[in-house]
C-alpha cells in the first residue's frame, strides 16, 4: 500500500513537471545552435525581444540603456559619397514656426530641376506612399483616413494653398502643420524636394515643365546659405 | 442699327426680371446646410463640430464667447484671430489664444452670415452612436492555445496509471488474503528495483507493447520537433499594443512603408517609432473601433509622454517594447532594401509577409496564404516553409532581375555582355534569375 502512494506521488510530480515544459506563448520556437542565431554585434531590435524570456520582463530603463535603443546624436546626417547629396542632408536651418520665412526663402536646389520628370515621378511614389492616404490620390484631402477614420480633412492642394511655395512644402513636411505631425523621420531631405515638387504638379493640375522652370526659383548653390557651421569632414 | 432695334420691351423685361430675381437671391440670407459646405471647406482641417482637436470643437463656440461677454467679437476673431487678441480689446480672445501656441488661420473672406451658417450648422451636429465591436479582427488564430494537447495527454497518463496503480494495489491486497490464508510467507523485504525487474518480467507482454510505442511516439514527436527548428511559419506573438495592421493599412489604406519607412533603405523594414505613430495619434486620441482601443492609444500617447488632454508633451518618455515575429537566426543576411527598393529587387511586400492588412496584429504567413495571392502585383506561389532557407532559394531560382535600374546591375549587365555565350545560356528562359546571378552562392547570404 504504501509502494502504491509511493508511485502515485512520483507520477504526479512527475506529470507536473512534464507539463510545466510548455512553452511559453511568444516563445519563437526551437532553435538550432543559438549561438549563430543571436548576434554577438549589436544589431537593431536584438536587445529584446529575440533574447530569452527572463529579460522580457526588465524595468524600461533597462531596455532604454540599450545600444540599439539610443537615437543617434541631433544633427547627424547619413554618409553619402555624394558631396553635393551631403551638403543637401545637413540639418534645416528654419524652426518650426518660420513658415512664412520658410515660404518665402527656402528655395529648392537647382540639381532637381534638371530632371523634372525623374523627380516628379519619384515625387509621385512617395506621394503615394506616405501622403495618400490623407491627402488623397490627387490631393483633394479624401484619403482613406479622412474617410475612415473621421481625421480632420486636410484642405484641397488646389485651394486655399495653391500657391504655397515648393520651400513652404518642404517646411510643412518637416515640420507638420495643424492636425498632420511632422515626417522629417520618415522622408529624407532629397526625398522632401521630390514630394514637394510632386504636390506643386497636384496644386497646380497639368505639370508644366517650362512653367515651372519659369515660376520657380531655384536655388543655384547646393550649399545651405545660412546653415550652421558644420563641418561635413 | 438692326440688332439694336431687336432688342425688344420684351427683351428688356426679360432682363430686368433675371435682374432683379439676382439680387433677390443674394440678399437671402445663407441657409444652414451651406453651413456644412462651408465649414468642411474653411474650417474642417483643424476643427471639429463635436471634439477638440487641432483647434478647440466649434460646437457652443458662439455660446462660449457670449458667456464672456464679447458675442460681437466672434466675427472679427474669425477674421483676424491674431489682429483681435493683439487689439486688447477682447480679454477672451487672449484667453482662448492659449489654446494652441499656433495661431489660427485668419478667415477674412468670409461674411458675418457665412460665419452664422457655420456656427449653427455646428452646434447642430449630433453625436453619431457608434457601436464598438468586440474584435472585428480575428484572423482565426486569436484564440489557438498550443501545449494545451499536450497537457490533456498527460493528464490521462497520470489519471490512467492512478487506475491501473490502484486496482494493483487491490489485486495485491486480495494476494495476500488469499496467502495469509493459505498460510504462505510472505516476501516483504525485497527492494522496489527487484520488484520492478520481476513486475516487467511477469508483464512481459506489456512492458513490450509499451516500449515500442513510446519508442515509435517519441520519435515522430522527435522528429516533428526537429523539422520547426527555425520555422516560424504562423508565429504570432503578443503585443503590448494591440494594433491593428486590418484598420490601418486595410480600411484606411496607409501604406506599409508609410510606418515601416525604412525598409527601402536599411537592411531592417523598421518598427515604427512612436513620433510616426504620433503623426496621427496626436489628434486621435479615442477611438471606438473596437472595445479597448482608446485604452491602446493611451498606451502609445504614454510611450510618447503626451498628455492628451492639454495636448502637450511631457517629456517622460517610456519605450514601448514589441516582440519581434519575423525572426532570422544570425548567421543568414537578409536586407530588406536589397529586396524591397524599386531599383533593385522591387518585391511587392506581400511576397513574404502575406496579405497583412487583413491581419490584426502582424505575424508570420503561412505558405499556403501568400500562395492564394499568387499572380497579383508579380507574386510567385512558393512552397517550402516561410523564412527557411529552401524558401528563399526556390525564390531565388523563380524571380527575373531587372538589370537596368541600379548601377550595381547595370554595371554587371555591362560584363555579362562580355560574355555572350554564357549570357545566352542564361537567358534562354527569356528572364535572368537571381540565381543565374549568383543567388545560389553560399556566401551570398552566410558570411
Amino acid at each position: 500500500m504504501k509502494l502504491t502512494l509511493k508511485y502515485i506521488a512520483v507520477i504526479l510530480i512527475g506529470g507536473i513537471t512534464l507539463s510545466s515544459c510548455s512553452k511559453h506563448p511568444d516563445s519563437p520556437g526551437y532553435e538550432y545552435m543559438p549561438d549563430m542565431y543571436r548576434s554577438q554585434a549589436i544589431e537593431a531590435y536584438v536587445d529584446y525581444g529575440m533574447v530569452g524570456d527572463e529579460e522580457r520582463d526588465e524595468t524600461s530603463s533597462r531596455l532604454k540603456n540599450t545600444q540599439s535603443a539610443r537615437t543617434p546624436a541631433e544633427g547627424s546626417i547619413s554618409f553619402n559619397s555624394n558631396r553635393a547629396q551631403a551638403e543637401m542632408m545637413m540639418p534645416f536651418k528654419y524652426g518650426k514656426d518660420d513658415l512664412d520665412s520658410a515660404s518665402a526663402n527656402f528655395k529648392i536646389p537647382s540639381s532637381f530641376l534638371e530632371d523634372i520628370d525623374g523627380n516628379v515621378k519619384e515625387g509621385k511614389r512617395l506621394y503615394e506612399i506616405m501622403c495618400m492616404h490623407c491627402h488623397g490620390k490627387t490631393g483633394q484631402g479624401d484619403g482613406g483616413v479622412v474617410v475612415v477614420g473621421e481625421y480632420n480633412p486636410p484642405s484641397p492642394y488646389n485651394g486655399a494653398y495653391k500657391e504655397r511655395s515648393l520651400g513652404g512644402i518642404f517646411h510643412v513636411i518637416t515640420y507638420g502643420k495643424g492636425a498632420m505631425g511632422p515626417h522629417a523621420s520618415q522622408l529624407n531631405k532629397l526625398e522632401r524636394w521630390k514630394v514637394a515638387m510632386y504636390v506643386r504638379t497636384l496644386q497646380h493640375g497639368d505639370f508644366n515643365l517650362g512653367g515651372l522652370t519659369g515660376k520657380v526659383e531655384a536655388d543655384s548653390t547646393v550649399l545651405p546659405s545660412e546653415g550652421p557651421a558644420v563641418d561635413a569632414g | 442699327m438692326e440688332n439694336k432695334m431687336k432688342f425688344h420691351w420684351t427683351n428688356r423685361l426679360r432682363v430686368a426680371t433675371f435682374i432683379t430675381v439676382l439680387t433677390f437671391l443674394a440678399a437671402i440670407p445663407v441657409k444652414a446646410q451651406d453651413g456644412k459646405s462651408l465649414f468642411k471647406a474653411n474650417c474642417a482641417s483643424c476643427h471639429k463640430a463635436l471634439k477638440n482637436s487641432t483647434g478647440p470643437m466649434l460646437q457652443g463656440a458662439k455660446a462660449r464667447w457670449t458667456d464672456a461677454g464679447e458675442a460681437d467679437n466672434i466675427y472679427k476673431w474669425v477674421k483676424d484671430p491674431v489682429g483681435l487678441a493683439n487689439s486688447g480689446t477682447s480679454p477672451y480672445a487672449v484667453q482662448i489664444s492659449e489654446y494652441s501656441p499656433t495661431a489660427m488661420t485668419a478667415q477674412g473672406h468670409l461674411t458675418n452670415e457665412e460665419i452664422d451658417a457655420i456656427l449653427d450648422y455646428a452646434d447642430n451636429v449630433k453625436p453619431v452612436a457608434k457601436t464598438a465591436v468586440a474584435s472585428s479582427d480575428v484572423d482565426g488564430k486569436d484564440g489557438q492555445e498550443e501545449g494545451g494537447a499536450l497537457l490533456w495527454i498527460i493528464l490521462l497518463i497520470v489519471v490512467f496509471s492512478v487506475v491501473i496503480f490502484a486496482a494493483r494495489g487491490v489485486r495485491k491486497q486480495l494476494a495476500y488474503v488469499v496467502a495469509e490464508k493459505e498460510g504462505e510467507e510472505i516476501e516483504l523485504n525485497k527492494s522496489i528495483k527487484e520488484k520492478l525487474g520481476e513486475w516487467i518480467v511477469r508483464n512481459w507482454k506489456f512492458t513490450t507493447i509499451a516500449f515500442v510505442l513510446l519508442a515509435v511516439t517519441g520519435g515522430a514527436d522527435l522528429m516533428k520537433r526537429g523539422f520547426q527548428v527555425g520555422v516560424y511559419a504562423d508565429y504570432k506573438p503578443s503585443q503590448p499594443i494591440n494594433y491593428s495592421h486590418k484598420l490601418h493599412a486595410g480600411e484606411m489604406g496607409i501604406d506599409c512603408k508609410y510606418c515601416h519607412n525604412s525598409a527601402e533603405k536599411s537592411k531592417h523594414a523598421g518598427i515604427p517609432t512612436v513620433n510616426v505613430c504620433m503623426n496621427c495619434h496626436e489628434n486621435v486620441v479615442e477611438s471606438d473601433y473596437r472595445l479597448g482601443s482608446t485604452e491602446n492609444i493611451a498606451k502609445i500617447h504614454a510611450a510618447a509622454g503626451y498628455d492628451s488632454e492639454t495636448r502637450k508633451y511631457t517629456g517622460n518618455t517610456s519605450p514601448i517594447v514589441w516582440n519581434k515575429a519575423h525572426n532570422l537566426p544570425d548567421h543568414v543576411f537578409f536586407s530588406h532594401s536589397q529586396h524591397v527598393n524599386t531599383k533593385t529587387g522591387n518585391i511587392d511586400c506581400k511576397q513574404c509577409h502575406g496579405n497583412v492588412p487583413t491581419y490584426g496584429l502582424g505575424r508570420v504567413s503561412t505558405t499556403e496564404e501568400i500562395n492564394q495571392l499568387a499572380g497579383t502585383d508579380g507574386i510567385i506561389p512558393l512552397t517550402k516553409p516561410l523564412l527557411t532557407m529552401g524558401w528563399c532559394l526556390e525564390c531565388h531560382n523563380e524571380k527575373a532581375v531587372d538589370l537596368t535600374k541600379s548601377d550595381y546591375y547595370k554595371e554587371l549587365h555591362g560584363r555579362l555582355k562580355s560574355r555572350p555565350d554564357f549570357l545566352r545560356k542564361i537567358s534562354e528562359d527569356d528572364k535572368i534569375t537571381v540565381r543565374e546571378l549568383g543567388g545560389w552562392e553560399c556566401a551570398k547570404c552566410h558570411y
